[in-house]
């Protein structure tokens, strides 16, 4: 199991973290997701068949790009 | 072959583009959608599916899991020509089915109809045409219409009632002379004479046709759309016993004529449905007594003048004058003057409560010995009275989930029955003769009207009706109390619950905290000073501690500073600039973050909070400056209200963000089986879910504003002591005031609320299942089936109405 924080600045209000949160959730291999309003960042605690790529992936469909 | 459907949905909770995006890229991915285009400045999505793929209720279930949702309105209906239960299910059903609508409530005993839909689908005419075709009458509830109801119910009544004196008045001679015949009493030559029946058949068929017309049109109704409810087995029940009576009476056929139990089913009947009605009326009785506590007219000051208007005519912002002895007209908050008023019609609460200058009153209690002015700020609709009893309209509207259950029994009962009538009636023509063979008897007649019995016996009326006359005396009952239940289920869980947690800040002391001791650290640094210091930081939060420390500085008339720069942090403290010096004030959680430690600083903490203090430190520039003791002391009716708690088998939890010395004393002093100290506000709903992880069933007392996330937690939330700002309070259950005992009332009237509804649904149940058999094996005649089934709706009515006279203490 790996987790991974990533930097999403353009969260900006509480919508914005249940969509995150709710479209990485949905992805295969995903076991949770937690994005934080404050700190901007998202945990991800993932396995096979996820990736970061994947996940990276998802966040730039749905306009939530991340930042290093 | 698909069928395009396009709809335009009104969306809540969009804020940004994003929004926009997450919506369309969800509804998209439902299968069947084909376009969707989302418009942030109207609030619409517009859509396009097949219809044959998916449904509305699949792409709105989408939306809400996206995080959003769809604005409904609400409208309420009173349905006419509601049979029972079964003619309720089928409204619901078959107004569920359409587009638009997304959940209808039907109330059999209020009558009314109580429709979830979404307004740029369908609107309201709309609804009650749908409501017309399913074969009843539907009136649309606004303002002024609810008298118009009261005046509707009152014609109903009084139509029931000349129909049963109709029915009565023919069913009476009918009746004797039949029996007399059978019993020897007419003498044996008027007795045979063919124009004896004719008599008995021309007294028989108006009420067949005039009194029994309704369940005609009912039963007609309800086959027609698929459904059997209980006017087709009364309309079958008596039809068959008249009709068959029509060639005996003609001389075709030999044997007895059955005019009169023809006649006497639809008036027994008829006379179960009368007293129903009246009864009906008395369960919202609660809610007529809430209505007459309005105020009729008021005293305001117009031009300089003062006039007296119609209450419906005071304006929000207008000065009323109340003198002793009035009902204060509207909601409003004092200007002038000082009195005492009895709320007790809305709290319970018997010491009338002191009013003065900038305390709120509330529209309908009862000024008692000082004159008083006060600004109108809630009128009409939006005072508390108003608010209270909507929301006890609501509760009773509402469906308890216990009644699911007999509703779901109820709707496969009746042609259930009409296939035991039938089974009764080939067994009895069939089977008996040749086990159990007896000449004098007319075989078909006998097989005929033991299926009769069959029928009218299994009216499943009282069973649709046990559970809401029972939840809307209930829901009556709690809100003369002050206890407003919001849901059927609400009342229904209360009851249930094993552990009971209370916060401890407001509900089991009187959150009005006081300093008690004031200890300073620094030499020089006086008693007065250091108060001025914390206390100009702390009157910019809102915390109850802080209070009390603002509260001490006006009583010692000591000026305070604007604070700069000021900022919390929950469950830690506030800091800000006074004098160009940072200033920090908190709890002992202060030291650990800023890292202070300080033996003898312990040792004063220590002290403070074994007499049942709260311990408030404040630290300047890195050192502390001094301690305050705090403390709140516990309500008086608190600790009654706890000893009962427990007497009803509760376990009793306090919770407290406090330290947990202050915690256990005060605990103790309360009589409580257990404290959890030291929460911060954000964890209170965890705590309840780990005591729920632990299977047990709980109930949180707490305000209704800041612990409602624990509240909504809990599995019965009773907000306590907000005042009378109804609506804000979203908890199951509203304590009105602010006395514990509350809670100890409303979980008293859940227990006994559901002990009604099991009673009725008992009797009803069993009243139907042990007389089926006992019909079908030739025990019951139809006369006894018609008078023992109006018998027991009269029964689940009383019975309900009973509750009235329950103690709850």
């Amino acid at each position: 199991m790996t987790t991974k924080e990533f930097n999403v600045p353009s969260i900006h209000c509480k919508h914005c973290v249940h969509t995150i949160e709710m479209e990485l959730g949905d992805l295969d291999g995903v076991k949770s997701a937690k994005a934080d309003l404050d700190s901007k960042k998202v945990v991800v605690e993932f396995d096979q068949p996820a990736t970061v790529e994947r996940i990276t992936d998802t966040l730039k469909e749905i306009n939530y790009p991340p930042e290093d | 072959m698909s069928e395009t459907k396009q709809v335009i949905l009104p969306i809540k909770g969009m804020t940004c583009a994003n929004c926009v995006a997450t919506i369309e890229r969800n509804v998209k991915k439902v299968d069947g959608v084909q376009d969707t285009v989302v418009n942030l400045s109207s609030e619409k999505a517009t859509i396009g599916y097949d219809a044959n793929k998916t449904n509305l209720d699949t792409v709105i279930a989408r939306i809400r899991r996206a995080g959003y949702d769809v604005a409904q309105a609400e409208g309420e209906f009173v349905i006419k020509r509601i049979a029972d239960s079964v003619d309720a299910q089928r409204l619901e059903g078959t107004l569920k089915s359409y587009d638009g609508i997304l959940d209808v409530s039907i109330n059999l005993s209020t009558e009314k109809a109580t429709v979830q839909y979404i307004p740029t689908l369908i609107n309201q005419a709309n609804i009650r045409d749908l409501i017309k075709k399913a074969g009843f009458e539907a009136v649309i509830l606004g303002d002024e219409a609810e008298d118009a109801e009261a005046e509707a119910r009152e014609k109903e009544i009084r139509k029931q009632r000349n129909l049963l004196i109709l029915g009565l008045i023919f069913t009476i001679p009918l009746f004797l002379l039949s029996m007399g015949r059978d019993f020897g009493l007419v003498p044996a030559a008027v007795g045979h004479q063919s124009w004896f029946n004719w008599l008995l058949f021309a007294l028989a068929t108006p009420v067949q046709f005039i009194v029994g017309a309704q369940y005609y049109e009912g039963a007609y109704k309800s086959l027609r759309n698929g459904s059997a409810n209980m006017d087709v087995l009364v309309a079958m029940g008596s039809s068959v016993a008249y009709l068959y009576s029509i060639p005996i009476m003609l001389g075709w056929l030999g044997g007895h004529v059955y005019f009169e139990t023809a006649a006497v089913i639809i008036t027994l009947i008829r006379l179960g449905k009368f007293l129903e009605a009246r009864a009906k009326g008395h369960t919202s009785d609660a809610i007529k007594k809430l209505l007459n506590l309005k105020a009729k007219s008021a005293h305001v000051i117009r031009d300089g003048q003062e006039v007296d208007i119609k209450v419906e005519e005071v304006e929000a912002g207008d000065v009323v004058i109340t003198r002793p002895g009035e009902k204060i007209a509207v909601d409003g908050v004092i200007l002038d003057g000082n009195t005492s008023v009895d709320e007790s019609m809305l709290t319970g609460e018997s010491l009338p409560v002191e009013k003065s200058i900038g305390d709120t009153v509330i529209g309908g209690t009862l000024n008692k010995m000082g004159m008083i002015r006060f600004e109108a700020t809630k009128v009409g609709k939006e005072t508390a009275l108003a608010q209270i009893v909507k929301l006890v309209e609501q509760a009773q509207g509402s469906k308890a989930p216990i009644q699911k259950l007999a509703d779901s029994v109820s709707a496969v009962f009746v042609p259930v029955v009409l296939a035991l009538a039938l089974i009764t009636f080939l067994a009895w023509y069939f089977l008996v003769p040749r086990f159990a063979p007896t000449a004098d008897v007319n075989i078909f007649t006998r097989a005929l009207i033991n299926a009769v019995s069959v029928l009218v016996i299994a009216c499943p009326c009282a069973m649709g009706l046990a559970t809401p006359t029972a939840v809307m005396v209930g829901t009556g009952k709690g809100a003369e109390m002050g206890i407003l239940f919001k849901s059927a289920d609400a009342l229904e869980r209360a009851g249930k619950v094993d552990t009971i947690v209370l916060d401890k800040t407001g509900t089991i002391t009187k959150g009005q905290p006081e300093v008690r001791r004031i200890v300073t650290v620094q030499k020089d640094l006086t008693e007065n000073e250091l108060l001025r210091l914390a206390a100009s930081v702390e009157s910019a939060s809102e915390h109850p501690l802080g209070e009390a420390l603002v509260a001490e500085a006006g009583n010692r008339a000591i000026q305070l500073v604007i604070p700069e720069k000021f900022s919390a942090k929950a469950g830690v403290g506030v800091q800000a600039i006074i004098d160009d010096h940072e200033v920090q004030v908190g709890s002992r959680r202060l030291l650990d973050e800023l890292d202070i430690s300080s033996e003898a600083i312990q040792t004063v903490l220590t002290e403070i909070e074994a007499e049942a203090q709260t311990a408030i430190v404040a630290v300047s520039d890195g050192k502390v400056l001094g301690v305050f003791g705090v403390a709140d002391s516990i309500r008086a009716s608190s600790q009654k209200a706890i000893e009962h708690l427990r007497a009803l088998g509760l376990k009793t939890i306090m919770l407290t963000g406090d330290n947990a010395k202050t915690a256990e004393v005060i605990a103790k002093q309360a009589g409580l089986d257990q404290f959890i100290a030291e929460v911060l506000p954000q964890d209170k709903a965890d705590t309840i879910k780990k005591l729920q992880d632990e299977g047990k069933i709980v109930a949180m007392v707490g305000d209704g504003v800041n612990d409602a996330p624990a509240l909504a937690q809990a599995d019965v939330g009773l907000a306590i002591g907000t005042g009378t700002d109804v609506a804000v309070a979203s908890a199951p259950i509203t304590l009105l005031g602010s006395d514990l005992d509350g809670a100890v009332k409303a979980i008293r009237l859940s227990r006994k609320t559901v002990q009604k509804i099991k009673q009725n649904l008992f009797w009803a149940f069993f009243y139907n299942v042990i007389l089926i058999p006992a019909a079908a094996l030739g025990y019951l005649n139809p006369m006894l089936a018609a008078s023992a089934m109006a018998f027991s709706s009269v029964f689940v009515v009383t019975n309900s109405l009973r509750l009235k006279n329950a103690k709850i203490g």
